[in-house]
């Protein structure tokens, strides 16, 4: 479970970097061909606003599996190591519902959107709202992964 | 709407206060009113609001300026900034208290954050104050206070969420940053010679003429960079988001091709990293974008600014009470998460009795970054005081002097907009 744990981290991890790479190479490529060749694409901005949703929504699993978001901490600083695993578990609880709920309320969203495409793009315009229910699935993977390691730990604990 | 805000906020600060990573709070809180008060958000709202919140280009200018900091730390600037700052000031008394107090201002020009600042300043300059004798909660508490110069001196992450809040001029804002920036170093410079002078902290010997050129021609790349930045927004050259595309390809270039102290397995952890930070901040700009509409569709900032416009209608004071609310909420919770929270509902009071959005949004970030370094939470503080093995009680009791001098500059923008409009007006107007 761990291995996988860690492959799973590394996996998205390499796809954030790609993400950040390919957007800031879109918009290098913007103004040099701006000043350079005195033309600009028109789906430069469009494409890096998917690639940002994209990286955004899944880079949501790393940041559970590697506890790496942005928390406020100061009261589960102050908590016996006990109260804060049973927090984290429930957390970790929490995490799958409401990975479930944003793929139930992107399904209905998703089923409206049949035949509308992007501004600049001929590409579908669910393009946009995809990351949704694929970052809800690793939002809900990470949750379960994470809870697996933590029963196991106290089970190994106790 | 009591009843119905009662239920956002409750909702949301429980869970902040429990723990719980904030955009899961957030999500919770609108989960809460969906359900709560069915059916004010119809479904379809809830994924629209989700993507809404992030479906403006712009936001992409925070994962380049991260990137452009990433790439400069990386690549070796911090010791060459450290190295210039110390031939400026290091033969004065309490030499490297001023020495880290420039680096952090100069180091702001290249990184926009502030825990990234403290990081690389405090990892180098704290172990060397030790070593010269300063002790470690005094140490710790300069390179807190020093570190909160980043986000105002352009480019700057707050000023970016802003001004795509307020639906102001990222490139004014960062204008209007350089002069309060500037001022910050200034006033933390003055309580660290008043301290270092009292406590006879000690002055390094001058290091003459020669080293300065040195040091100055080797920090001179990185100085180029808030310049680019300010240019290249000033001259219209492109926009805020592709200007800190260019400033990141600049830091790639001055780090790979000019120092050459960053090999391509070190970028590559380096975009990795901006990945994850990215998100970090863009996942709570996202699910905000329905907590948003949520509050827009309450109208409450029309109530708030027609309450606030009853009391009174002075804007200086209004905004001193902005002020205030973001101090408190900065004691509590990151920078982000109180912009997210507070600026969309602030910004229609603030239109209402006329305060420059420009003002506002220097004063807001100033405001914002004081409670960082203030109880109980004061997250640059507990990165500080871990990097000097201090106790954070006293790196509390080290920093207050620094946070009374910014207080002081608080102050005067608030009073005296000339000090963050004078320059925008100069150069744009």
């Amino acid at each position: 479970m761990t291995r996988f744990r860690n492959i799973v981290v590394r996996c998205l991890n390499a796809t954030l970097g790609t993400c950040v790479m390919a957007m800031t190479g879109l918009a290098v490529l913007q103004v040099a061909l701006r000043y350079v060749f005195s033309a600009s694409l028109i789906w430069v901005e469009e494409v890096s606003v998917i690639i940002m949703l994209w990286m955004t929504w899944l880079g949501v699993a790393v940041l559970w599996l590697t506890q790496s978001h942005i928390a406020v901490d100061f009261l589960t600083g102050c908590l016996s190591q006990r109260s804060s695993r049973v927090l984290a578990v429930i957390f970790d609880g929490i995490a799958i519902i409401i990975a479930g709920a944003l793929l139930w309320v992107s399904r209905e969203t998703l089923s409206t959107m049949v035949g509308m495409e992007l501004d600049t793009l001929a590409v579908d315009l669910s393009i946009k709202y995809y990351p949704i229910p694929v970052g809800a699935i690793g939002l809900g993977l990470a949750g379960f992964l994470d809870l697996c390691h933590k029963l196991r730990n106290q089970g190994a604990a106790a | 709407m009591i009843w119905e805000l009662t239920v956002l906020f409750g909702v949301m600060l429980i869970f902040m206060v429990l723990g719980t990573p904030v955009f899961i709070a957030m999500a919770l809180a609108e989960a809460a009113y969906v359900i709560g008060f069915w059916p004010n958000v119809p479904i379809m709202v809830v994924t629209q609001g989700f993507i809404k919140g992030l479906n403006n280009y712009h936001f992409a200018a925070i994962v380049f300026f991260f990137l452009a900091g990433e790439i400069m730390n990386a690549g070796g600037i911090t010791d060459r900034l450290l190295r210039f700052a110390r031939a400026c000031f290091g033969s004065i008394p309490g030499g490297l208290s001023h020495v880290n107090i420039l680096s952090s201002m100069v180091f702001a020009g290249v990184s926009g954050s502030v825990m990234a600042d403290a990081s690389a300043i405090g990892s180098i300059m704290i172990p060397a104050m030790k070593r010269e004798g300063y002790p470690g909660d005094y140490s710790a508490a300069v390179t807190s206070a020093s570190a909160t110069i980043g986000p105002v001196i352009p480019p700057s992450i707050p000023l970016v969420l802003f001004g795509l809040f307020a639906m102001t001029s990222i490139g004014r804002l960062f204008v209007a940053g350089i002069v309060p920036g500037i001022l910050m170093g200034v006033f933390l410079l003055v309580a660290s010679y008043i301290i270092s002078r009292a406590r006879k902290y000690p002055a390094t010997q001058w290091v003459g003429l020669t080293e300065l050129f040195h040091a100055t021609m080797g920090a001179v790349l990185a100085l180029l960079m808030p310049l680019i930045v300010v240019v290249g927004l000033v001259g219209g050259v492109a926009t805020v988001t592709e200007v800190g595309a260019v400033a990141a390809a600049y830091a790639l270039i001055v780090s790979m091709f000019i120092y050459r102290e960053l090999s391509l397995n070190r970028l590559w952890q380096v975009m990795c990293k901006v990945g994850i930070d990215g998100s970090k901040v863009l996942i709570i700009v996202t699910v905000a974008g329905l907590f948003i509409w949520i509050i827009g569709n309450m109208n409450v900032g029309k109530v708030l600014a027609d309450w606030i416009g009853g009391v009174t209608t002075n804007p200086t004071l209004i905004l001193g009470l902005m002020a205030l609310v973001l101090l408190i909420g900065g004691m509590f919770l990151d920078p982000i998460t109180v912009f997210v929270i507070f600026v969309p509902m602030m910004v229609p009071t603030a239109a209402a009795v006329g305060i420059n959005l420009t003002q506002m949004g220097v004063v807001a970030v100033l405001a914002n970054l004081l409670g960082l370094g203030t109880p109980p939470v004061g997250m640059v503080v507990f990165l500080c005081a871990a990097q000097a093995e201090a106790h954070v009680h006293h790196v509390f009791k080290e920093i207050m002097p620094f946070l009374g001098a910014l207080f002081v500059l608080l102050v005067l923008l608030i009073i005296f907009p000339q000090f963050s409009l004078w320059l925008p007006q100069l150069l744009m107007d």
